[in-house]
């Protein structure tokens, strides 16, 4: 906040208790799951399964064919139905292994589970880190083993609950639910990586959270391995990796926050390993938000990796009324509403790093002229000007868009949130930083 | 079931532009209320109707000519003419602002012809023609006020049965006629003779209808600030540069304490600083942009008000620095954030700059 650059976040009604104030439903009996044969942009697997294999709960079913080697498991035991091209939230048709479930949950271990973690080397734990194939739950889909690749330089591990999107609410649960699991993980995160601390950031209107995150991180802390607590201010976008970084650290990277010396994970991501290391088992279900005013009732589910959405809204009774009437009107988004991305149908699988599926109604916004209001400006967490890349972009002036700085965009949407005509600036500002970057 | 794909962010913030613009008509609707008592009770009866029938006149004229306007531009481009996007601004308020604030800065007694061929002037020629609200490059009250000045000369149209109303000089007429130069004596007799600051403040004074009501402005002000619907930096920058450089002048020739006050408190700047250096339409964009804006602003604004002897310096030097906003907007393209020292360094030497080019110049000049 400052006198040039304006207010760089804002309050938004996150709507939290539409979901986190229900109990917790449990769908975790799906007639089929499918798998996605991909992760990210990445799509190219050895599979080690044919239609008709029995597979169990932690089966190994593909292998990503590049150096990372990301496993996928299956979700369910049953029988491999058919391996074939699907819709994908990422909206391009992808081969997807469709499974029959048998209802027996039948388990295969990938490794003795492990109650006490301070016994573990963190050769073991980057094994186990690798061959569970943990990714970022947060949405990046990076896997975490790769973080933890090279710790030399690492002195900070950041584990980032904020989750300042709205509706959103899948982390809270889990924060809620596991908290001492987290600082046990926390620590043992501290060990693998030789950092001296460890900091867990939550948004500060978590009380009891925060309150007992505070406690049991004051018993587990020790001296040159310290876990902090940081509870921030619910406003977004404050949980964005990079402006996280530079508020609570005042650190700058380009790429990957390792080069500021920072591990930096999601707090699902942290707990989901925690759970795999006590169970033995693979990512196999998680809590997933159902959320907005499109779906008939807003939820925290609990599933398995692979359940088709259609199948959940069944459960939980379907679109609204108004959704139902008027679909062209109507968003369905994959995330929250704010970051999330728009998809095309709902003939789609939860996958590891669904947060959660948002549904508007009537989510239409009439765009008229700019009236120069510079919300978007004032309002810009990177303080950057998104109205004039706009103009720069319609132009496709690149030299404008370098000088304007347009690579600096985050891609947080406050722009077009705070715009009062509706313009759809942050649209403009993600093809202006593509355009800016291209070489 | 199927969904249309749509970018980020999928929900909005409630405000939209009708909620700016609504924020604006209410502020200039309690100066309005303010000045019409004002002049009520300096002049009587008759000149509060008549300033309620220009109000009404000017936001009359300004909607039609948005009709009319959107008439012409249908049959030039032979379509079927769509009233829709009239009904909406016109809902909006997009309609009757301008004519609302132009009314507000004329004279009380103005013919109502004269009234409504200003607002339909500045309606079509200074917003309508570059395309309607939010692409005009001139502030369309401005505009209107030069066309006022310039092919009605102000007075010089009174109502017939306002004839008899004598409205006097405003004091700004005095001033202009000693090239704004006086002696501290001069300047306590100038303020006695308008009945004191405290009268100047309130408006009960002579002078354009709202002009004069500056307290009503400055309360007016604050209010679209608290609302966030103007940004406070422009306005306050402006009058503070007024405030300085006019101290410093006053100081150099000998006119003492009040002289600063007595150039804030007659004619148009305070509300120049209220309702036209607010428009965001017509301002930079970047507060680094409003802070350059405003301190140009005050050069032109004194330059004219000491070396010319016409008035609307300040709807003069508005338009003279809108036609610069563009170069301001592309000088401070970048991060806001960054090379903070450097800007406030270059807005340091524009300051200075502008305080040695009004004082030397009117020095010389005198």
């Amino acid at each position: 906040m400052g006198f040039f650059n304006g207010q760089n976040y804002i309050k938004v009604d996150g709507q939290k208790n539409l979901t986190i104030s229900k109990p917790l439903l449990e769908y975790t009996n799906p007639k089929t799951v499918i798998i996605p044969l991909k992760n990210m942009g990445y799509e190219d697997f050895d599979v080690h399964v044919e239609v008709g294999s029995s597979v169990k709960i932690g089966t190994k079913l593909a292998t990503g064919k590049d150096h990372n080697k990301l496993p996928l498991f299956s979700s369910v035991s049953g029988v491999v139905k058919a391996i074939e091209k699907r819709d994908h939230i990422s909206l391009k048709k992808t081969n997807h292994i469709v499974i029959e479930n048998d209802f027996k949950d039948e388990k295969e271990l990938l490794f003795e589970p492990v109650a006490d973690f301070s016994i573990l080397t963190d050769i073991v734990v980057k094994e186990h880190l690798k061959n569970a194939g943990v990714l970022g739950l947060g949405g990046s889909g990076i896997q975490t083993f790769t973080k933890f690749r090279n710790t030399k330089n690492v002195d900070t591990i950041l584990i980032n609950g904020l989750e300042s999107d709205m509706f959103m609410s899948s982390d809270e649960y889990n924060m809620a639910h596991n908290t001492e699991l987290l600082i046990k993980v926390a620590k043992l995160f501290l060990k693998v990586a030789d950092a001296q601390k460890c900091v867990i950031a939550v948004a500060e209107t978590k009380n009891s959270i925060v309150e007992n995150l505070i406690k049991l991180a004051k018993d587990n802390s020790e001296e040159n391995s310290t876990i902090e607590i940081k509870a921030l201010p619910d406003e977004y976008p404050a949980g964005v990796e990079k402006l996280l970084i530079k508020r609570l650290f005042d650190k700058t990277y380009k790429m990957l926050p390792l080069e500021a010396g920072i591990i930096s994970l999601n707090v699902s991501t942290a707990i989901e390993f925690a759970k795999t290391l006590n169970t033995g088992l693979p990512l196999y279900e998680r809590v997933i938000t159902l959320a907005g005013d499109g779906f008939a009732n807003s939820q925290n589910v609990k599933v398995r990796i692979g359940t088709l959405l259609t199948d959940i809204l069944s459960e939980i009774g379907g679109y609204s009324s108004s959704v139902t009437s008027a679909p062209k009107e109507a968003r369905l988004v994959h995330g929250g509403p704010l970051r999330g991305d728009s998809v095309i149908t709902d003939n789609l699988c939860v996958t590891p790093i669904t947060a959660g599926f948002t549904c508007l109604a009537n989510a239409i916004y009439e765009e008229t002229a700019c009236s120069r209001c510079s919300a978007c400006i004032n309002s810009c967490p990177v303080d950057i000007q998104p109205i004039q890349i706009l103009r720069a972009f319609s132009l496709k002036s690149k030299e404008s868009l370098i000088s304007l700085s347009a690579a600096n965009c985050i891609e947080c949407g406050i722009c077009s949130y705070v715009c009062p005509s509706n313009i759809d600036v942050s649209d403009a500002t993600k093809k202006g930083r593509a355009l800016a970057l291209q070489k | 079931m199927n969904f249309p794909l749509k970018s980020a962010p999928h929900v909005r913030g409630k405000r939209t532009n009708a909620d700016i613009l609504s924020v604006v008509i209410k502020a200039a609707l309690f100066v309005a209320v303010w000045a019409i008592y004002n002049r009520f009770a300096i002049f009587g009866i008759e000149v509060g109707v008549h300033i309620v029938l220009m109000i009404i006149t000017a936001c009359t004229a300004g909607t039609f000519a948005h009709y009319i306007f959107d008439v012409a531009i249908a049959a030039i481009e032979k379509r079927k003419f769509d009233k829709t996007p009239f009904v909406k601004r016109f809902k909006n308020g997009e309609t009757i602002i301008t004519g609302l604030i132009l009314a507000l800065a004329m004279q009380p007694t103005v013919h109502l012809y004269v009234v409504a061929i200003v607002a339909i002037f500045a309606e079509i020629f200074g917003k309508l023609i570059y395309g309607g609200y939010g692409q005009n490059i001139f502030n369309p009250v401005a505009v209107g006020l030069i066309f006022n000045a310039l092919a009605f000369g102000g007075t010089a149209l009174a109502m017939p049965y306002l004839a008899d109303v004598v409205t006097g000089p405003t004091p700004l007429v005095g001033l202009n006629a000693v090239n704004w130069t006086m002696n501290p004596m001069e300047a306590s007799n100038f303020l006695s003779s308008v009945g004191g600051a405290g009268r100047m403040l309130l408006g009960l004074v002579p002078g354009a209808i709202a002009e004069t009501s500056r307290l009503a402005l400055i309360l007016a002000l604050i209010y679209m600030c608290y609302k966030r619907v103007a940004d406070w930096v422009t306005p306050v920058v402006y009058i503070g540069t007024i405030f300085i450089i006019t101290t410093i002048y006053g100081f150099i020739i000998g006119a003492g304490f009040w002289y600063p006050l007595i150039h804030l408190l007659t004619g148009g700047i305070i509300f120049g600083a209220t309702f036209l250096a607010t428009d965001p339409v017509t301002i930079p964009i970047t507060r680094q942009g409003k802070v350059m804006f405003g301190i140009l602003l005050a050069m032109f604004t004194l330059l004219i008000r000491f070396n010319s002897s016409h008035g609307e310096a300040v709807a003069f030097s508005i338009l003279l620095m809108n036609i610069v906003v563009g170069i301001i907007d592309v000088k401070s393209y970048g991060i806001t954030s960054d090379n903070i020292k450097k800007k406030k360094i270059s807005l340091g030497i524009t300051f200075v700059a502008a305080s040695i080019i009004v004082i030397g110049f009117t020095l010389i000049m005198s």
